[in-house]
């Protein structure tokens, strides 16, 4: 299966057994069986340990260990991790970022009582308002 | 008194806001805090 838009890291998974060869492997030794590294690859008769992450720094939030990996690979290098961090590139992706604001208490209860009136959930929400204070 | 809501945003959405308030010298939270309260006033 082919992903046109990658939302999660279930999806880039999916579309890097399908795009492998654009970063120079040759062939999954073994793939991704829920532990890390998520795939173990063959690029010029050596094995390389990959791991998959939408954003670079999800690797330390998710408490990887460096020396189980070779390379990562993702769709936003946003940190360095001190291994080689390959940024996909030309791929369509829809990656929601979480973030934490501090916010009046009663101004949060009303967003949240506006959220449910919206059938929307507060971070869509608030979403929505930010995109629209932006234009 | 503040509360911490830990959001789930756009990335695009997100980056962009993060450099209009860079750009503006506000606080993230703070710019959240009034375009809700503009909202919420605009809906009484």
């Amino acid at each position: 299966m082919e992903v046109e838009i990658i939302r999660n890291e279930k999806q880039f998974a999916e579309w890097f057994k399908f795009n492998y060869k654009d970063f120079g492997f040759t062939k999954i030794v073994r793939g991704d069986i829920g532990v890390c590294p998520d795939f173990i690859m063959e690029r010029e008769e050596c094995e390389v340990r990959v791991e998959l992450e939408t954003f670079a720094s999800n690797f330390l939030l998710h408490k990887h260990s460096l020396e189980d990996v070779d390379e990562i690979i993702c769709l936003i290098g946003d940190v360095e991790l001190g291994k080689p961090v390959i940024v996909a590139e030309n791929v369509k992706h829809k990656i929601p970022i979480t973030v934490s604001f501090k916010i009046d208490e009663d101004l949060l209860k009303d967003a949240k009582i506006e959220a449910i009136k919206n059938d929307s959930t507060l971070s869509k929400y608030i979403e929505k308002l930010i995109r629209g204070d932006l234009k | 008194m503040k509360k911490k809501v830990t959001l789930s945003l756009d990335d695009k959405v997100y980056k962009n806001f993060q450099r209009y308030c860079e750009e503006n010298a506000i606080m993230l939270s703070k710019k959240v805090e009034i375009i809700m309260k503009n909202i919420m006033e605009e809906n009484r």
